[in-house]
């Protein structure tokens, strides 16, 4: 399947879902057209413009190079990276997330060498607290370094 | 006149504005000059930042920042051969063979003086023009305004990005996505999948930073992966460091030219400084008397396309200001700073917030002479400085920077997890070729459109009849049908060459 076809695949398949979705839009009679109206119609646009992009790529090849990804450690680094922020930040609290997603993504980008990456990190972490924590009166839910400082 | 000298008066009254100017010209020219970050990446970090401050000290930040941005990707455009932002793309062109012949310095220069003398024309245009503007505008009523945002839809959707089809999908996505949430004229909600945190839609700030942010990150990560770290080295002799006041002036004509060039595709939602750039170039190249030597590192080719690429900043605010509309990925993200203050855009703004608008102008003037010496005078500095620091040390920055900005707005734990999620979908829209701009305008745009829809329906005795019985509103669907059909068809004169070959 070229990379063309797979987008009007993706399309479709998400245009599809929406117009699911919308059309479980109550209608409360407000007014002539009702709240699901738009969204429908948006939704059957996505599908039928992916059915257009599906028809144009069985009809031109794919000429040039073909699409590259990232490898599937970075997507790993950033998941990793993602989920602690996501639920790490109010079990441990800002700085000690913000250490760990930089030590995950340094290493992820290349840096290999441990001590700089622990002290790169500790040094920024440090840094993002002082700016985010004290300075711009971010809410960290556990504040550990007041605790310790 | 009155009403400048007013926003001056403004903005020097509140030395916060004002240094907020001159921290947003720094700031757009280091995050410019930063291979992949653009401006509206600089904008949506430190969108959420803004949030406590007054309207016109945020705004007139922002505004700053984008233009500096602008003129920031130059810098590596001209230094490394790689363009900041997609604005720069043909600075590069003779850009990078005047650093290569020693001239880097001068390349820089030339670069800062034609940015802010565009800038300062595209930003006349906006304050002469908008106010003119604004007086038709306010005659429109809601079924004017839905044709005006459909046709923003379609222009927008087909214009930005190479495939039209795929602009389309984007746009529509876009507008989708920002139905979610609490109907406006019922109150009930809609289409959350049972999220509470979706009960008022989905916030601006996450979406930006997810889209723009984190995929740019995962990209890097890509290249990183696949280039390694590129040495670079640039030196500029002190004869290549210099302008003088004669090559200056035989400047000038290109610059001017090409700032109209630039001012007048501004204007038109959708087309932004990539196509300006390219176009003065193109022109200006076109009536030199040594088109032969353009790309071999000619002054001429680094001050067209960056006069032209600034040239655009002001006039993009013009739909903005006098309709709603967004010209630009910057302006449509500068809506969603009006909209956290409360103030509604569109051409009463003129009325209810004169010393806003006009302090606004001001800014963008003051800030157009912040960066102009900056990047005169500092650009070789931020470009060594970009030079030893290399994208797999930056970009973790990047990514706790964008996460602590999403939190910082809502100290919301789903907010991190939509713009994580959003990075993902960035990053394959930009694999896939789906623009994102194309998608945020859609998703600016859509509640009004569909506000200004059912509004008209409402006040119809003749149904869908009423969108018929305007002229304003039977013109933009025509022109939106017109340029569908013309970027159609040459989408598919294009497909057709590449099939024969």
């Amino acid at each position: 399947m070229t990379r063309q076809m797979m987008s009007a695949v993706v399309s479709f398949l998400v245009g599809s879902f929406f117009l699911l979705v919308a059309f479980g839009v109550e209608d409360t009679g407000d007014d002539p057209v009702g709240p699901g109206i738009v969204a429908i119609a948006f939704a059957t646009a996505i599908m039928l413009l992916s059915i257009v992009l599906g028809t144009s790529s069985r009809r031109q090849s794919e000429n040039g190079s073909s699409a590259t990804f990232a490898p599937v450690s970075v997507f790993l680094a950033y998941a990793a990276a993602g989920l602690i922020c996501t639920f790490g930040i109010r079990v441990l609290g800002y700085t000690p997330v913000i250490f760990l997603a930089l030590a995950i993504l340094l290493w992820s980008f290349g840096t290999r060498r441990m001590t700089l990456l622990a002290a790169i990190s500790a040094l920024a972490s440090a840094g993002y607290y002082i700016f985010f924590i004290r300075m711009l009166g971010l809410h960290d839910p556990r504040d550990l370094l007041a605790m310790v400082l | 006149m009155s009403e400048i000298i007013l926003g001056f008066s403004t903005v020097f009254s509140e030395p916060l504005t004002l240094g907020l100017i001159l921290a947003g010209a720094l700031c757009g020219v280091l995050v410019g000059a930063l291979p992949g970050l653009t401006a509206a990446a600089a904008i949506a970090l430190l969108f959420p930042l803004t949030f406590h401050l007054e309207p016109l000290p945020a705004l007139a930040l922002l505004y700053v920042l984008g233009k500096a941005g602008r003129y920031g990707g130059s810098i590596s455009a001209i230094l490394f051969n790689t363009p900041g932002t997609a604005a720069s793309a043909a600075t590069m062109l003779d850009g990078y063979p005047m650093t290569r012949k020693g001239q880097a310095g001068k390349a820089l220069k030339v670069s800062a003086v034609a940015s802010a003398f565009g800038d300062f024309l595209g930003e006349l245009l906006l304050i002469f023009g908008a106010v003119k503007i604004a007086v038709f505008t306010k005659t429109l009523g809601p079924p004017e305004y839905f044709a005006i945002m459909m046709m923003a839809f379609v222009v927008i959707g087909s214009v930005v990005g190479e495939s039209v089809v795929k602009g389309l999908i984007a746009t529509a996505t876009g507008g989708f996505l920002a139905l979610v949430g609490t109907d406006p004229i019922s109150g009930y909600s809609r289409m959350t999948l049972g999220f509470p945190q979706l009960e008022d839609g989905f916030t601006l700030v996450p979406l930006l930073i997810g889209l723009f942010v984190f995929a740019e990150v995962l990209v890097q990560a890509e290249m990183v992966h696949s280039k390694g770290d590129e040495d670079v080295n640039f030196r500029s002799s002190r004869e290549g460091s210099r302008l003088p006041m004669p090559e200056f002036l035989r400047l000038v004509p290109t610059m001017f030219r090409s700032s109209v060039i630039g001012s007048l595709i501004g204007m038109l939602p959708g087309l932004g400084s990539s196509v300006a750039c390219f176009v003065a170039y193109g022109e200006e190249r076109r009536r030199s008397k040594r088109s032969g030597e353009w790309g071999t590192g000619v002054p001429e080719g680094v001050a067209a396309p960056e006069a032209a690429n600034n040239a655009v900043s002001g006039p993009s605010m013009i739909p903005l200001l006098t309709l709603g509309i967004p010209g630009s990925t910057i302006a449509a993200i500068l809506i969603g700073v009006f909209t956290i203050h409360g103030i509604q855009v569109g051409p009463m703004i003129f009325d209810r917030e004169p010393a806003l608008v006009f302090g606004l102008f001001s800014a963008g003037l003051i800030g157009i002479l912040a960066y102009g010496l900056i990047g005169y005078f500092g650009a070789p500095l931020v470009g060594r400085m970009i030079a030893y620091l290399p994208p797999r040390i930056i970009y973790p920055f990047v990514f706790v920077t964008a996460f602590s900005a999403v939190y910082s707005g809502n100290n919301s734990v789903f907010d991190i997890g939509v713009a994580l999620i959003f990075g993902v979908i960035g990053y394959a829209m930009r694999k896939s070729g789906f623009p994102i701009a194309a998608f945020i305008i859609g998703f600016v745009l859509a509640r009004g459109a569909e506000e200004a829809f059912r509004q008209s329906l409402l006040l119809s005795d003749n149904g869908f009849g009423i969108f018929l019985e305007r002229p304003v509103a039977i013109a933009c669907f025509a022109i939106a049908a017109l340029v569908s059909v013309l970027r159609g068809a040459q989408s598919l004169r294009r497909t057709k060459s590449h099939a024969k070959t």
